[in-house]
């Protein structure tokens, strides 16, 4: 009777300890509730001539990385070809593009204001830990996409996005790490 | 020629034939039915393009109205396995352009929203009856697929039969089609879940 | 008429059509697909789209006749 109360105990602990271990920091709620900000926030910062999400946000927590935001968005809808227009002529196409560009410096400022954003509400994340965003943008096959980023990724750890938004620490870029890929 | 009312709307719609034109604008020229046909369809397509830009749900208004039952969205869409195409699409457009629902009870909420130039968000998708709901999380998921996969194909397929004259248009109706399924499944998930 | 009654009655009238026809519609109508393309994209020949179409619009055009084209706001397919 000793003896297994003994290691009934014993194994209580375990388990215990075990638990502490396996829960994740954050909930399904929470993050969920951060992907619709995401796309609530992409489609309404620009007023005029907004983007457009096209793939909602999904957000994911991994243990001993951070979380990761992906979504997939439209630079500038209103110059989206459609089959039901007439199509664009060369000059469009150039100008097209340079509008293009401009927005995606945009909406690569945007991005860091996101992280900011996202720091200072996902508390239980630790500060080592690190938060990233990743937009994927499309393209038409019929618009001059050379050069232009179909997916820019950022992130940095949670503690440096604290401290810019604070003032303090290393400026932003030092510390923010942003890859294109084309 | 004398009336026909098929030809008519043909040339209402743009898709009569060049040759055939001239005769038909002869026709209308000295035919008031015939005009008055045109008008009247013209009229048509007016008013039912002339709906809200809205974007559910955002800015759904709710009227109390027996004749929008909950079961308005069955007749959009169809059960068993030949459903229509584009079915998430129409359900989304239905949604998109049908901007009202039935709340049978608190008619007072409703009303109170409705200025008449704007229609105000003023009761949550949240209210949507739940068997709705899950009805149509269920069908657009199952069947919105496999749909857009039979288009897709279609599309495929001419694609590579096409000459080059036309393949530029349909690879701009494929990437406009994908893009409505994407748009779909954003406006789905939020009329859903927020 | 207020643009909320115009948007009422094109919701009437848009539910009295049978499935096909109102597929019809919004292919044709709203989304502007040539006839070859429905038939395309519905699986039947051009003969039955069209067919479908043609009483859909004398539906709604007897349905909608009382309803002035000016009120309304606007349609943009997003």
């Amino acid at each position: 009777m000793k003896r297994s109360l003994k290691y009934g105990a014993a194994s209580l602990c375990c388990l215990a300890a075990l638990g502490a271990a396996i829960a994740p920091r954050i909930t399904r709620t929470n993050l969920q509730t951060l992907e619709h900000s995401t796309d609530f926030s992409f489609e309404n910062v620009l007023k005029e001539d907004p983007m457009s999400i096209l793939g909602s946000t999904r957000a994911v927590y991994l243990e001993g990385y951070g979380v990761v935001f992906s979504a997939e968005v439209e630079l500038v809808p209103r110059l989206t070809p459609n089959p039901f227009r007439p199509p664009f002529t060369r000059e469009e196409i150039t100008r097209n593009k340079e509008t293009k560009r401009t927005r995606v410096s945009f909406l690569k400022d945007h991005m860091r204001n996101m992280l900011v954003d996202y720091a200072t509400k996902l508390e239980t994340i630790p500060l080592t830990e690190n938060i990233a965003l990743a937009v994927s943008i499309p393209y038409s096959k019929v618009e001059d996409a050379a050069g232009m980023p179909r997916q820019i990724v950022m992130s940095a750890p949670r503690k440096a996005l604290i401290e810019a938004k604070a003032g303090r620490g290393q400026s932003m870029s030092a510390t923010l790490k942003m890859q294109e890929f084309f | 020629m004398s009336c026909s009312p098929e030809q008519l709307k043909d040339y209402f719609l743009g898709e009569l034939s060049p040759a055939e034109r001239p005769t038909l604008e002869s026709h209308l020229a000295l035919c008031v039915a015939c005009r008055d046909e045109l008008a009247s369809l013209g009229n048509t397509r007016t008013v039912l393009l002339s709906l809200p830009d809205e974007e559910p749900p955002r800015r759904i208004a709710f009227v109390s109205d027996k004749v929008f039952e909950p079961r308005w969205w069955q007749r959009i869409w169809r059960s068993g396995p030949q459903l229509g195409f584009l079915s998430a699409a129409m359900l989304a457009t239905a949604i998109l352009i049908h901007a009202f629902v039935v709340r049978p009870e608190g008619p007072s909420i409703a009303r109170a929203g409705i200025t008449g130039a704007h229609l105000q968000p003023t009761a949550s998708p949240a209210d949507l009856d739940n068997r709705v709901r899950a009805e149509v999380a269920r069908a657009m998921t199952e069947n919105e697929t496999k749909q857009m996969s039979r288009v897709l194909e279609l599309v495929d397929t001419k694609l590579r039969q096409s000459d080059d004259r036309n393949g530029q248009t349909l690879v701009l109706i494929r990437e406009y089609l994908e893009r409505i399924d994407k748009r779909n499944a954003v406006v789905a998930k939020r009329v859903l879940y927020e | 008429m207020l643009p909320i009654e115009v948007s009422l009655a094109v919701e009437r009238a848009l539910t009295v059509l049978s499935d096909d026809q109102r597929e019809a519609v919004i292919l044709k109508i709203y989304q502007g697909f040539k006839f070859e393309e429905m038939a395309d994209i519905l699986g039947c020949p051009v003969s039955t789209a069209k067919s479908r179409l043609y009483t859909a619009l004398d539906l709604l055009k007897e349905m909608l006749t009382s309803v002035p084209p000016e009120s309304g706001s606007g349609f943009r397919l997003k």
